[in-house]
């Protein structure tokens, strides 16, 4: 009886353990969970910033003081060098730890370890494009650099300094929702941020889309609706300028290229990732010297991807963004210049058909001769499933992504991915370098490194100058080379050399008084060698080189203001005709209330103006009627851009793409396709205003989002008072935008910055100043970017780092 | 009187112990006083339940307070419940439920090699 009673009792206790402790599918275990001790009550703070006022390290060789000004950004001070780089890990992990364990596992292909089997696929197809391997060489390349080599390891001391202090209690929440623990931080995982921003900016392409699209289309219907260039709208190299040097081209090839009907094709990049980029010299200021902006439009998240800081040492006195993981900034400002990037869309993919000598796949045909493959086999440990084994082929071209194992239809394609990521390259060096550069000649040093991703860079100096550039690793092709899928076994197909530094496109100084870039096309069609991209941008870019145009003298404030402006371009070149060409005849009275607030629009996609919401659902109809035809086809297929679109519209009455499928009986025109999608359109915005909100203001209905990583609903800040949109120069969408705005101004006495970005220095979900930032970001405040002292006022909290 | 010992005793070590080691620990501690300071059934679930309850509920508690609910709103939202108390009850129980039926197992694995005490001819 007495010993039943235990077993009883005991059991009991086993239980409450082993179901407390029990983690069901993807759900946390409650009891850790709950504990207050342990659980997700340890991650609410009372204050914003909850560091001791000393850290002791023996990693140290002096003293570094951290000051956290308004914003918590941290000014690191320091006498020794690496000491800094020390400090700023340790902050940046406190910070942002769980985010950098994540972009870590991100490119190494490893979420699924802790995300389960939702994240597999993509896992997979990160390590099948390569980004690990990425990674990997491009670390190799780093322990060659002195400099760098001992930046990030005192980086990596730093992070895992506070991890090494960190009690389980003090994980971030998102380790306590997930159940893992952190892994201690490399040198190799700092140098995750290259791939990260390689995936996410250079692997835009349509190769094999173009491919199907010239076999259904036919070659001159394909190139009316996929044009490589339209006219000389605004490029990034101003029109005049020419181009002097001899041109290594090669001569002018016809090459037939393979013929392949792949239906699916791997996950893109998101087209919506770009950015604004302006700057104008002292004969353009108000003030007489140089005004700089700089904006990356990207994903917004939680946490943000930008991390800001400010280091200080006697090598370095620099401010701008970060992503957590990389103590590189890769926006920012120094004492004497400032710089900024936005994404240059450039043709850095291309796919090649590999012929394999038979299904053991150990060798593939190449110049007709039998060559062998090299393969990998890449073990996926997927939590709460099996391990997971897949085998990756790599030909000299690089791997066979699209194989049997993977979108390859059988043992029909096999498709290998040249990827100029994949080369040697060395941009954290060139980033470095523009942290330390001086002037001028500094800058265009340190771009001798840039081997990618393509991005316009911009530059401004306190002496004066500015200038454009934009250097990467380009190959020389011919036309059409690299625009569609090629033959691996041609070594004709391939490219070899690159296009030297000096022949890249730049330009310093401008007789306009100014420089941009906005993703567009990077140069008009005088520039010498072949350039192709998938996608241009055509609007942002006209719309901020037309307003400089404009402004007399520029000061601060319009810089700010031209980041927040809302024109729509789009709109402004299309409504007048749409509202001239719709048939009135067929409309209801509550349709004719809706077009008078059309046609009263200024085109400003202003957060309370009602006009953008109905416009927005009116172009998105007539894109889909009238481009139904492609939703018939069965293969991979892009359809036409906007612009073309639009162009297409004003230009043509008649088409044979104006018919709509659904519309059996009648054949439509210009008129009626307008018509219908117009009446369509106002039946989506009633139901829309039914479910959602009867007053349809544009911040409303386009709601745009920072979402969380783990797109944790409570962790997201949803419907924030923001106007703009994509392809306008605030671009902030639904989910994209812009991602760390910042103005400088190249002040002779000083260098002074104004920053914001659409979140929080901390990425703790339970820090009060969680997301702080986002609704000074929607409404075009700025906080200051101070490279001086700050005063006592301005810091709101001081940590020193001592060595022990 | 020894029920509030026993009360006292696993109130505090349910408050300390847990900073440095795992959240069963509430559990184990129940065991080991049950064990060290026996008494009867009901008694015993009570000084556990209480003492572990309201320790863990009144520090859940306090820390909600201080930081005004800021993870507690978001967390509510996570797991779909509408009241934040729900939560911090939910701690409270954890902590009372591990350490009063940890007493009782404790004081029931004493039990057994304790023989029953003869009664007296004189009592």
């Amino acid at each position: 009886m007495k010993i039943f009673r235990f077993v009883f009792f005991f059991s009991i206790c086993l239980a409450l353990f082993y179901f407390l402790n029990y983690s069901y599918q993807d759900n946390p275990a409650v009891g850790p969970l709950l504990s207050p001790h342990h659980g997700f009550l340890q991650n609410a703070e009372k204050d914003s910033i909850n560091l001791p006022s000393t850290i002791f390290s023996d990693k140290l060789s002096g003293n570094v003081s951290v000051s956290f000004d308004e914003i918590l950004i941290p000014h690191i001070q320091s006498e020794k060098h690496t000491d800094a780089y020390f400090a700023f890990g340790y902050i940046t992990a406190h910070h942002r730890l769980w985010q950098m364990d994540f972009y870590s596992r991100l490119v190494f292909g490893r979420l699924s370890e802790v995300l389960g089997e939702r994240a597999l696929d993509f896992d997979r197809l990160n390590r099948r494009i390569g980004l690990p391997m990425m990674t990997r060489d491009f670390h190799e390349r780093v322990q060659k650099d002195e400099a760098l080599k001992s930046i990030l390891q005192a980086y990596t001391d730093g992070v895992n300094a506070y991890i090494a202090q960190l009690a389980p209690r003090d994980y971030p929440i998102e380790f306590k929702l997930l159940n893992y623990k952190p892994e201690k931080w490399s040198t190799l995982k700092s140098c995750m941020s290259y791939a990260l921003l390689s995936n996410t900016l250079s692997r835009g392409e349509s190769d094999l889309e173009n491919t199907n699209a010239r076999v259904i289309l036919g070659d001159s219907l394909f190139n009316v609706l996929f044009p490589e260039q339209l006219g000389n709208l605004s490029p990034v190299i101003p029109s005049e300028r020419e181009w002097s040097f001899d041109p290594k081209l090669f001569a002018e090839k016809k090459e037939e290229f393979p013929y392949s009907m792949p239906r699916r094709t791997i996950e893109k990049q998101n087209p919506l990732n770009g950015s604004n980029n302006f700057v104008v010299d002292g004969s353009k200021s108000k003030t007489g010297y140089p005004l700089f902006a700089n904006e990356p439009d990207l994903q917004l998240t939680a946490p943000s991807i930008w991390y800001a800081s400010h280091i200080q040492t006697p090598d370095v006195n620099v401010m701008g963004v970060t992503v957590p993981g990389t103590p590189i900034t890769l926006i920012g400002f120094n004492d004497s210049i400032a710089w900024g990037v936005t994404n240059s869309p450039r043709d850095q993919v291309d796919w090649y058909n590999v012929t394999f000598r038979n299904n053991e796949r150990s060798e593939y045909r190449y110049n007709d001769q039998w060559f062998k493959c090299e393969k990998e086999v890449e073990t996926f440990y997927v939590k709460n499933s099996k391990t997971f084994y897949d085998t990756i082929v790599y030909v000299h071209h690089g791997p066979v992504v699209y194989d049997r194992n993977y979108l390859g239809e059988g043992e029909m394609n096999n498709y290998a991915m040249r990827w100029e990521a994949h080369r040697e390259a060395t941009t954290f060096k060139a980033m470095y370098q523009l942290n330390i550069a001086d002037n001028l000649a500094d800058y265009e040093e340190a771009l001798k490194y840039f081997s990618g991703p393509p991005q316009n860079v911009l530059f401004a100096s306190q002496n004066g100058d500015i200038a454009l550039r934009l250097p990467g690793n380009f190959p020389i092709k011919y036309k059409d080379q690299g625009k569609y899928l090629m033959n691996g076994s041609k070594p004709s197909h391939e490219a070899k050399k690159y296009i030297p530094f000096d022949h890249e496109m730049y330009q310093y100084g401008s007789d306009r008084g100014f420089l941009s870039s906005a993703n567009q096309h990077p140069v008009n069609d005088t520039y010498p060698y072949y350039v192709y991209a998938n996608r241009f941008e055509y609007y942002r870019g006209r719309r901020i080189n037309e307003r400089l145009e404009s402004i007399k003298k520029v000061t601060v404030d319009e810089m700010k203001r031209l980041q927040h402006d809302n024109y729509n371009y789009v709109a402004s070149e299309i409504l007048p005709i749409l509202l001239e060409v719709i048939d009135s005849s067929s409309l209801l009275p509550k349709h004719f209330q809706y077009l008078e607030t059309l046609s009263s629009w200024d085109y400003f996609n202003n957060p309370d103006e009602r006009a953008p919401s109905i416009f927005e659902m009116w172009q998105d109809h007539i894109y889909d009627f009238m481009w139904d035809e492609f939703d018939t086809i069965s293969v991979a297929i892009d359809k036409p851009n906007t612009y073309v679109t639009h162009y297409l519209i004003r230009n043509f009455d008649s088409l044979p793409f104006y018919d709509r499928l659904e519309t059996n009986e009648v054949v439509e025109d210009r008129q009626q396709l307008i018509t219908s999608a117009y009446l369509s359109a106002i039946d989506s915005l009633d139901s829309w205003k039914l479910v959602n909100d009867e007053d349809y203001t544009w911040a409303k209905f386009k709601n745009t989002s920072v979402n969380h990583l783990l797109g944790l609903a409570p962790f997201n800040t949803d419907n924030i008072n923001i106007g703009g949109n994509h392809s306008i120069v605030n671009a902030a969408s639904k989910n994209h935008g812009p991602s760390w705005r910042m103005v400088v101004e190249l002040d002779p006495k000083g260098v002074v910055g104004h920053g914001v970005y659409p979140g929080s220095q901390s990425g703790n979900p339970g820090n009060p100043l969680f997301g702080h930032m986002i609704d000074e970001w929607a409404d075009g405040t700025y906080f200051p970017l101070k490279l001086d002292s700050l005063s006592n006022q301005e810091i709101s909290y001081t940590v020193s780092f001592q060595s022990k | 009187m020894k029920f509030i010992v026993r009360l006292i005793l696993i109130a505090a070590l349910s408050y300390f112990l847990p900073f440095y080691l795992p959240w069963w620990i509430i559990i184990i501690i129940g065991i080991a006083v049950g064990l060290l300071l026996p008494g009867n059934g009901w008694n015993l679930f009570n000084a556990g339940f209480l003492g572990g309850g309201i320790v863990w509920l009144g520090y859940a508690i306090k820390l909600d307070y201080d930081t005004q609910s800021i993870m507690t709103n978001k967390m509510i939202l996570l797991v779909g419940i509408s009241d934040p108390l729900l939560l911090l009850l939910g701690s409270g129980l954890i902590g009372g439920l591990g350490a009063g039926f940890g007493a009782l197992a404790g004081a029931s694995f004493r039990q057994i090699f304790i023989k029953k005490k003869q009664n007296s001819f004189y009592s």
